[in-house]
């Protein structure tokens, strides 16, 4: 069986991050004799996830555990008209469209030999009408193609999470007592930066933050240098200005840390699994709709408070409150938002660590995406 | 060519080399960057119905079809039946195939039946139509503002949610596109 996953780069690193997971998973959790295909649009921000991967080359074979992916690499998928043996399974990550030679040859096929699925992979969502959606069909009306949505989520009925296995290792951690990673959109971290040398300096001990690079990082470093300024220097903090990373590296780094601001969509769920108290900045969306986004991942994630009693509830609502808060914005800014602050994550950092271990060992036993596609596309081309 | 997001109860349109009438909108969703909408079609070839899922941006080709302007006459359990105003030649249409219109059509009313084929397939309902309320609880004095909601049940036998001021004899005027009230009107 062939799959192609097309993805085309709208803006950031998440589009490309998430299908080359996927890629990853299906070779990893696929029979022997499945071969996956990534066709993209944008090699460079390829890269910056994958060094192993050339900007330039058009069509390339990349390692990854467990086998390959042959990836090819346009400046746009629309023009793009390399052509191979079509696909069994044709994935369309995020509404990629998929270049018109290699549908065209996908139909035929279809039509010639035998039933060929396209599945549109949607963006992940906690929000209840993942699991009504999710299967959807979508006909095209071609002989031997069927099409449906395929869409993530944290719902027993949905396609479940993007990862591969085993769960990352821990990166060799520093000195310091704790250690945080800061990746988001843009931000105003005076807050974490004076709650954390407060926390810091009552406790006597020392934290190395890493701030990456990305939409987060001037916002970051000009806050610190805004409290640094305010408050004298703050020996107990390590601030690292840190390049882009491996995706393996970053997964690694999330397992070894204490407590990580992550976005969007694959290092939320990285975060997530990595089991250690994070704070997810949504995607902003028109009209703020990325607060109904956040609202539904409560909702997902509360039960998992319950094994810890009243005290688990009380974390729980002002964990949650700094979720609203941080994602309560109309547009991208810097503005300060008020906010209790971010001590309820270290000050319960064991309580919100057993709350991440629970759910995300039932994640990876139970939401595994890849698993669920491939059973899927077994079912469907019965 | 025509984009999911224009679908109405109603529209023929053509996907690859089916030809499919939407019976029933359900919904559309948010995702990052893109919308998807859920609707109930029926397969006008083969005459079968299913859930199917599109992309607002999803584009389908438009199909030539008849409209003609029909009398509603009346209803024998799942068929409607129709007349030609001009030539007084009977349709009929199953009850399924018409959506959510006979929520909105009465006995009487002109509608425009679209034809694929010679055969009637579906009904064309005006955006908004006015319908009698027959039955509600009392209204409320002095809530004007239609904030509020108590359900209600229109001549047509449709069950709708209007605002607490409004009271059976009265009209309301009705979006056939979502069924929900839009203001109340003197008749």
């Amino acid at each position: 069986m062939i799959v192609d996953l097309v993805c085309q780069v709208v803006d950031n690193f998440g589009d490309i991050a998430v299908v080359w997971r996927l890629a990853q998973a299906l070779v990893q959790d696929g029979p022997a004799d499945l071969r996956v295909r990534l066709l993209v649009d944008d090699g460079a921000a390829f890269q910056a996830l994958n060094p192993a991967v050339d900007p330039a080359a058009g069509r390339q074979v990349v390692e990854c555990p467990g086998g390959s992916v042959t990836v090819f690499v346009t400046p746009s998928l629309k023009r793009f008209a390399g052509i191979e043996q079509p696909a069994d399974v044709l994935v369309e990550a995020f509404g990629a469209p998929t270049p018109a030679p290699w549908l065209e040859a996908f139909l035929v096929a279809a039509a010639a030999s035998g039933p060929r699925t396209i599945l549109h992979l949607e963006y992940l969502t906690a929000e209840a009408w993942s699991e009504e959606y999710h299967l959807l069909p979508s006909p095209l009306g071609y002989l031997g193609v069927s099409r449906y949505f395929f869409v993530p989520g944290f719902r027993p009925h949905t396609g479940g999470l993007v990862f591969t296995d085993p769960p990352a290792v821990a990166a060799p951690r520093g000195r310091e007592d704790w250690l945080m990673t800061l990746f988001s959109y843009e931000h105003d971290f005076t807050r974490f930066w004076e709650d954390l040398a407060d926390f810091l300096g009552e406790r006597g001990e020392t934290a190395r933050v890493l701030v990456f690079a990305g939409r987060s990082r001037a916002g970051a470093l000009k806050s610190w240098e805004r409290v640094k300024a305010s408050r004298g220097p703050c020996p107990a903090i390590t601030v690292v200005d840190q390049p882009f990373v491996a995706q393996a590296t970053y997964a690694a780094l999330l397992a070894a840390g204490d407590f990580h601001v992550v976005r969007g969509e694959d290092s939320w769920v990285q975060a997530l699994l990595s089991g250690r108290p994070f704070l997810w900045q949504a995607y902003l969306q028109p009209e703020g709709h990325q607060r109904v986004k956040v609202e539904a991942f409560l909702e997902v994630w509360e039960p998992w408070f319950e094994p810890e009693g009243p005290e688990g509830r009380v974390v729980f609502a002002r964990v949650a409150r700094e979720f609203r808060v941080l994602n309560h914005r109309l547009e991208n800014s810097e503005a300060e938002i008020p906010t209790e602050g971010y001590r309820v994550f270290w000050d319960n950092r064991a309580l919100l660590e057993r709350v991440g271990r629970r759910w995300a060992s039932e994640l990876r036993k139970n939401a595994k995406l890849s698993r669920k596609m491939l059973e899927f596309l077994e079912k469907d081309r019965v | 060519m025509i984009t999911a997001s224009e679908l109405k109860v109603g529209t023929v349109f053509k996907v690859g080399t089916d030809v499919l009438v939407v019976q029933k909108l359900e919904g559309t969703k948010t995702g990052r960057n893109m919308s998807v909408t859920k609707l109930r079609v029926k397969n006008l070839l083969t005459g079968t119905t299913a859930e199917a899922g599109y992309r607002l941006s999803d584009t389908f080709e438009e199909i030539d079809l008849d409209v003609k302007k029909m009398n509603f006459q009346y209803n024998t359990g799942d068929t409607f039946h129709f007349m030609d105003n001009e030539t007084y030649e009977q349709s009929e249409i199953e009850k399924e195939d018409l959506g959510d219109a006979p929520n909105y059509i009465w006995e009487g009313m002109d509608v425009e039946i679209v034809f694929y084929e010679g055969k009637p397939v579906t009904v064309k309902l005006p955006i908004l139509v006015d319908r009698e309320v027959v039955y509600c609880e009392p209204g409320i004095k002095g809530d004007t503002s239609g904030r509020a909601m108590k359900p209600a049940k229109l001549d047509t036998g449709y069950d709708i949610m209007i605002p607490l001021f409004c009271n059976i004899g009265e009209w309301i005027r009705v979006d056939t596109r979502d069924g929900t009230y839009k203001e109340r009107v003197k008749k």
